[in-house]
């Protein structure tokens, strides 16, 4: 396993095909391609559709298509404009999200941005938790020093398909969300604890639980708020 | 598991007087394994609950290391199996860690003053552990013993359990990775089941 970095090869697949997991440098896929098996490079790139059986790790994961990962996907650098789905946890440094993630694991990193649609069905656990709602975004749990969730555009076409579309409703939904900072705008959850807490304009929280400061919009609904 | 004392997240943080991003990024650091988040539901919805002599010892741990140690240098050092830790035979007796009955059985040859490595002690904590509870005789403990010292390493400190399941007076040991699932079959007991994790964890804490 211990290769030198510079004796690595590189994937570049054009077109239709299949290739073995392996060590690479980089990986470039411009068309439909699947990867056997677990997968460890310097750099990902999907431009097309990918798909990996195993788990992949990368140093720099970019997706400007769609990629499907059966296993684990773990990279320093994490930037998906397309639309990606995790079978299992996705771990990284600093993940950017502006399209759609879809985790059937945890996801942990020490930054994380979203603007788009997110399902991430264990826990969303960053340092720092920026979210801009576009669509519905749902995690399980969201946990982390601070957690900002702003309402993004939504255009009168929009708001007009969303009868038809759920997932275009602008809205995050969350069981437990548990941070130092809390910043909240439309968000339906059923707990929140936090130090410093706001919430905003549309919210439906069951259970607010701070410790030294709440703030509540009026145009939010908060069911039961505790100082501890 | 399911019989220890628990201690809920919100008492956790009041009585140590952590934040939320502090317990979230030791858990992104690995500093507290994922096993010991114990989900449960409650009247006030789900809560998340913990080992409460486990957590409590880890929290006072990395509160007293983070000083002069990063975090993940400070992983490194929580490491499952501590190298640094070395025991002498006397003392693993006069401590009550090990039983002197035990000692006596096994490790007769070795003089008062011989230093056991931290694994070597580690499977004479499990096989005391299962022979105060009467689940296990001795000459069951030399079969484990010899498992132990043949395939522990392996794990190579991933988390594992011991299994000890008996048919008909016939005995097995089993060492699997956790978390996993078995089924044994009808007939056959499962007598025991061991975190190993937990185990190091409990014997850690006891020496210090």
């Amino acid at each position: 396993m211990e290769k030198a970095k510079d004796q690595r090869p590189d994937l570049n697949m054009s077109g239709v095909g299949q290739a073995a997991g392996g060590l690479y440098r980089s990986v470039r896929i411009d068309g439909v391609c699947t990867i056997a098996t677990d997968v460890e490079c310097e750099t990902m790139d999907i431009h097309g559709i990918g798909k990996a059986r195993g788990n992949v790790k990368a140093d720099r994961f970019q997706c400007n298509g769609k990629m499907n990962v059966d296993g684990a996907l773990d990279a320093k650098e994490l930037r998906i404009d397309g639309i990606v789905r995790v079978n299992g946890p996705v771990a990284g440094e600093r993940i950017e999200v502006n399209g759609v993630l879809t985790a059937d694991g945890d996801c942990e990193a020490e930054k994380a941005e979203f603007r788009g649609w997110f399902t991430i069905k264990g826990l969303l656990n960053a340092g720092n938790v920026d979210i801009m709602l576009y669509g519905k975004c749902e995690a399980r749990e969201i946990g982390g020093e601070t957690i900002r969730v702003e309402r993004g555009s939504s255009s009168v076409w929009k708001r007009l398909w969303q009868w038809a579309m759920p997932k275009l409703i602008t809205r995050l939904e969350a069981d437990v969300i548990e941070g130092d900072e809390i910043v909240l705008e439309d968000t339906t959850a059923d707990i929140v604890r936090g130090n410093l807490v706001r919430i905003g304009k549309g919210c439906k929280i069951g259970r607010v639980e701070y410790r030294s400061d709440l703030q509540v919009h009026p145009q939010a609904k908060v069911s039961e708020q505790t100082q501890l | 598991m399911s019989d220890r004392e628990l201690i809920s997240k919100k008492d956790l943080l009041e009585t140590t007087g952590i934040s939320y991003g502090q317990l979230y990024r030791w858990k992104r650091k690995q500093l507290i394994p994922e096993e010991w988040f114990i989900r449960k539901s409650t009247f006030t919805g789900q809560e998340t609950f913990f080992p409460k002599d486990l957590i409590m010892a880890r929290i006072d741990r990395i509160l007293n290391m983070k000083e002069d140690l990063s975090l993940d240098e400070l992983a490194g050092k929580l490491s499952p199996l501590p190298d640094h830790i070395q025991l002498r035979k006397d003392e693993l007796v006069k401590r009550n860690i090990v039983s002197g009955v035990l000692m006596e059985r096994f490790g007769p040859r070795d003089a008062g003053d011989t230093i056991y490595s931290f694994e070597q002690a580690l499977v004479f904590y499990v096989a005391d552990r299962l022979l105060r509870n009467g689940e296990m005789s001795l000459d069951e403990a030399q079969q484990l013993l010899d498992t132990m010292k043949e395939h522990f390493g392996k794990f190579e400190g991933k988390p594992c359990e011991l299994y000890f399941i008996r048919k008909m007076g016939v005995s097995v040991f089993l060492l699997a990775s956790a978390p996993t699932e078995i089924h044994v079959e009808t007939g056959a007991k499962l007598v025991a089941r061991l975190s190993l994790s937990e185990m190091i964890e409990q014997l850690q804490s006891q020496l210090t």
